[in-house]
């Protein structure tokens, strides 16, 4: 069976765990666990014929303190780049994260993912910078871990990507 | 390498190792398992076998061999291994292959945790509340009076308002003899145990100085007198410190406390900096009454000045009249102190 290893990039409290959690177990919490470290969940999934089983690395996220360890990404074939769409700063962690990653393990598959997008009342990343980060080149998908929308997109559409597909 | 004794390298070892459950495996370069050792079974690896892949053998390893290029020691920290059980990975080239070391680090990752998740929570309200201050900032203040947040006229007024400054007792011998990750770990700690109290009391938190903060009340549309909300505000501060000290006590880690001043008066309020980059300010005699209350304040004391203590009621019974001389105010100033004695605050709102 094909084994690949995603990382899931982030500033911190931006839902990371919460994606993987509604992505593997299909539950969320509002109540706010920081990581420590790193955590790991693996998830069997089909594309087309072939079955693939994602082992997801859950970093603890970059806050004033500390900086990723860009040591958890080696071995991965993508990674998930998590933003908070209620908190802009959030965007400029992700895109500093994603040069960081580009340098340590070179140009792999993401997929960057705008999650909280329940929270209508607070978002604050409009369409006009969407767009400037998808004219990068760049997946991007507006989600949320609470009610699950654009998570089982966005893992997906990384598999397909990892898999050339 | 430095030649030592064999009884110090005993000695090291003991120390390194102990309660570390040390385990290792020897992988070629293609990553198949050719020998291995020490307490796998901590980690949940119960029967490794010759010739299996390191992935296989332990989620974490995949996709770590072969490197595909030659390849330094590399760190994997704090990553979990099974359930709750957290392990630094090191991996490091050998004549024979490639060595992965594991050392449990369980205890750092529940220390860390605690901290780490204070500070976030932290940095999460500091968000928060400069999201409500810019908002107000960048708007009408017709606007800003029909949302009924701020009722500051931005081009400045004078205002009477109460004004807290607490600070945490002897916070810079402790950080001089401590680690960076200790004195932000400790500051992360002890700072929500002073924001909060002033967020619950209405308060207007405008400056995080290092192991300092200055509130001010009155700011934001209150239902009692500012007085009486920023004495309650620093009696819930000595209260959750002293909370927090009992906890650190039972596990001996080194404990802190608080001085608060408070001063009510007229003060100049208003907005300085660019459009970019705008402040909340407040000016005038009573911030520095404030600051050197604070500054006098010995540890679990709160020293308020006479306006202050002349408007907060019922509190009042909590105060004793004491002569203080304060450093750069001219004039007299007649304060009144809140002692708190010992571990059990004596002036909780609960009592």
């Amino acid at each position: 069976m094909i084994q690949k290893k995603v990382c899931m990039l982030g500033a911190f409290a931006v839902g990371k765990t919460s994606l993987v959690s509604r992505y593997v177990r299909s539950i969320f919490s509002d109540k706010y666990y920081t990581t420590v470290g790193v955590k790991i969940d693996k998830k069997l999934v089909s594309v087309g014929e072939k079955e693939v089983n994602l082992i997801l690395w859950d970093l603890a996220g970059e806050d004033e303190y500390q900086k990723v360890h860009m040591s958890y990404l080696r071995g991965a074939s993508g990674y998930l780049l998590v933003v908070d769409g209620t908190r802009p700063a959030t965007l400029e962690t992700a895109l500093r994260l994603q040069k960081s990653a580009a340098e340590a393990v070179g140009d792999i598959p993401f997929v960057l993912i705008l999650n909280k997008s329940d929270l209508t009342d607070d978002w604050e990343i409009d369409g006009t910078t969407v767009e400037e980060i998808a004219s990068r080149g760049w997946p991007v998908i507006r989600g949320s871990a609470k009610t699950g929308e654009g998570v089982e997109e966005s893992f997906s559409l990384l598999v397909r990507k990892i898999l050339g597909e | 390498m430095i030649e030592l004794p064999p009884p110090v390298l005993e000695y090291l070892l003991a120390a390194t190792f102990a309660r570390r459950s040390l385990a290792y495996v020897l992988a070629d370069s293609e990553g198949r398992l050719t020998d291995w050792g020490g307490d796998l079974a901590a980690y949940g690896v119960m029967n490794p076998e010759k010739g299996q892949s390191i992935g296989e053998l332990m989620v974490p390893l995949e996709g770590m061999l072969p490197p595909g290029q030659p390849m330094p020691a590399l760190l994997l920290p704090l990553v979990e291994m099974c359930p709750g059980k957290f392990a630094d990975i090191h991996l490091f080239p050998a004549e024979d292959g490639y060595y992965v070391l594991i050392l449990d680090k369980t205890p750092e990752v529940v220390q860390q945790q605690r901290y780490q998740q204070r500070g976030n929570e932290l940095s999460l309200l500091r968000e928060k509340h400069a999201k409500i201050l810019s908002q107000y900032l960048g708007e009408e203040i017709a606007e800003s009076l029909a949302q009924g947040i701020f009722t500051v006229k931005e081009g400045g007024e004078r205002r009477e308002v109460t004004v807290l400054f607490v600070d945490i007792r002897a916070f810079t011998p402790f950080s001089e003899g401590n680690a960076p990750e200790v004195i932000f770990g400790t500051l992360n700690l002890y700072l929500p145990a002073m924001i909060q109290p002033i967020l619950d009391e209405k308060g207007l938190v405008d400056k995080i100085m290092g192991d300092a903060v200055m509130a001010l009340f009155g700011v934001i549309p209150i239902e009692k007198p500012s007085p009486v909300h920023a004495t309650a505000a620093a009696l819930q501060m000595i209260e959750a410190v002293s909370t927090i000290n009992r906890a650190r006590a039972q596990e001996s880690y080194p404990t802190l406390d608080i001085g608060v001043g408070i001063a009510t008066g007229p003060v100049a309020l208003g907005i300085l900096g660019t459009k970019a980059r705008r402040t909340f300010s407040a000016i005038g005699h009573h911030v520095n009454l404030a600051a050197r209350l604070e500054d006098t304040a010995q540890p679990r004391e709160i020293l308020i000045d006479e306006n202050t203590f002349a408007k907060i009621g019922p509190l009042q019974h909590l105060f004793a009249r004491r002569d203080a001389a304060l450093k750069g105010i001219g004039e007299p100033v007649t304060t009144y102190s809140c002692q708190v004695r010992g571990w059990t605050n004596p002036c909780s709102p609960k009592s």
